[in-house]
């Protein structure tokens, strides 16, 4: 008896309107690559999705790398409403790597990953961005990569890399091959105004929706999908 | 170069209790049998933790770990971070030939036959052959088998040869004429209902752990499904006793 396909474990992603575009959410256990330029929202699409899951009793680990210190980056994130520092240290665990990055080999970075993953046990984790480890590695990159994703998908969590993109670039092509999904999201010049869009370029083993939808970012939610076609 | 060591963590208060709340229940239960444990799929990974953790560290006992959902690599390093003695697990990694992981040394621990075909499992494991033994596995001095998860075999198997390696598995531990084998699987029965539902009625016991790692039901042992229960002595948060938990149970119902 061959019975229909089993479902994947989904995982709401906490961006209102973007999982009605992923059938219901994130793979359980994948890495998502979300992508955009500076300003576009990376991070705090990121940290809506750690909120999210703390909301739900799940466990949530940051790392941070070199874009930013943990510090100023939790300054700003909480003017967001959706950021509850009752979670702090507790559901949600940050990590800056910025430091160790400096002076690491690709071996001693993973190793130190996978320490603070099986201490924390987190079934969702963030590293944010990881476009400077790239600038770090170098050749060794490419095989980080790899040896990344396929570790954080087998300690059971689903992963959001941010990536920065340069200007001509869509998305950070060294790291979009290990990911299970690519999340693009965009700023556009339009006459006056500068709009943003997100797409979702990748979700494997989902029917997603395809093409540009408006969002917006709002102080209570973060990102949100303005215009999705349901 | 930077010092990058193993930390070292103790398993935190709320997961202990439940390892202990687990234990007192697989003790009052006897150990010659199957149980079900039931908890979110995002869940699994701490709660087969605290299964390991009461059964090596509480109980003392010696037995096998068969890991298909991911390379043995990951637990062996969460239960030496944990501090849970491993000296008595031994590993059969299902997976590890299909996972192209560079974690830790390569594994000793392959089960050639990998994730398909999984019914062939349970001779493999009960033939007591030179490759089991090369393993370190000895199905006459192993005293508990956990299975991560049962519910990950449904990828590479259909439902039917599950519950072929399932009853086998049954069939040998019964004529094995060995001493009593407790079996603990894990499963997330919202996405699998058809598999827990199967599973169920072979099982002793059903818990059901949260999210939070208390026990939302214990279930009932068959054999005791009557007023006089056993009471379990320590419960997860929320409940004093088994009783009390039952009794909730019912209300939720």
């Amino acid at each position: 008896m061959r019975m229909a396909p089993i479902p994947f474990p989904r995982m709401n992603s906490g961006i209102p309107g973007l999982d009605d575009m992923i059938e219901g959410g994130f793979p359980f256990p994948s890495v998502i690559l979300v992508a955009g330029s500076a300003g576009a929202g990376k991070t705090t699409f990121a940290q809506r999705f750690l909120f999210a899951g703390a909301e739900k009793g799940e466990q949530c680990l940051f790392f941070s790398t070199l874009s930013e210190p943990a510090q100023w980056m939790l300054r700003y994130s909480s003017q967001f409403d959706f950021v509850k520092p009752e979670y702090y240290g507790k559901s949600v665990i940050y990590e800056d790597l910025g430091t160790l990055l400096r002076s690491c080999t690709k071996d001693q970075l993973l190793d130190y990953i996978d320490n603070k993953v099986a201490e924390v046990m987190p079934q969702r984790i963030v590293i944010d961005p990881i476009t400077v480890v790239g600038t770090m590695l170098k050749d060794d990159y490419r095989l980080f990569a790899f040896e990344l994703t396929t570790r954080l998908k087998n300690w059971q969590a689903t992963t959001l890399l941010t990536g920065e993109v340069r200007p001509g670039e869509m998305y950070p092509a060294e790291m979009s091959y290990a990911v299970d999904g690519v999340i693009l999201l965009m700023l556009s010049d339009e006459g006056d105004a500068r709009r943003k869009y997100i797409e979702v370029l990748k979700m494997r083993g989902t029917n997603h929706l395809t093409g540009k939808q408006s969002v917006d970012i709002t102080r209570k939610d973060g990102v949100v999908v303005l215009k999705a076609r349901f | 170069m930077p010092n990058i060591r193993l930390a070292v963590v103790d398993v935190n208060e709320r997961d202990l209790q439940l390892a202990h709340a687990v234990s007192s229940m697989l003790e009052s239960d006897g150990c010659d049998a199957m149980f079900l444990v039931q908890t979110k799929y995002t869940n699994l990974v701490r709660v087969n933790l605290v299964i390991l953790k009461a059964l090596l560290d509480d109980q003392r006992k010696s037995g096998v770990m068969i890991t298909i959902d991911r390379p043995h690599q990951y637990l062996s390093h969460l239960l030496q971070l944990h501090q849970v003695d491993q000296k008595n697990l031994a590993f059969l990694d299902v997976i590890s030939t299909h996972s192209s992981d560079s974690k830790g040394e390569a594994s000793p621990n392959e089960f050639h036959g990998g994730p398909f075909h999984i019914e062939t499992l349970p001779d493999f494991l009960f033939s007591g052959n030179a490759e089991s033994r090369e393993l370190g596995i000895d199905i006459s001095k192993i005293q508990f088998v956990v299975i991560d998860n049962v519910s990950t075999l449904l990828t590479y198997n259909t439902i039917d040869s599950v519950m072929k390696f399932l009853e086998r598995y049954g069939e040998l531990v019964k004529s094995s004429g060995r001493h009593p084998l407790l079996s603990v699987l894990a499963i997330d029965k919202t996405l699998h209902q058809s598999l827990n539902d199967l599973i169920q009625p072979m099982c002793k016991r059903t818990i059901d752990v949260g999210m939070d790692m208390s026990i939302r039901s214990p279930g009932l042992p068959i054999a005791a499904a009557s007023p006089a229960a056993p009471t379990g002595p320590e419960m997860s948060p929320g409940f004093t006793n088994l009783s009390q938990a039952i009794s909730m149970k019912k209300e939720v119902m």
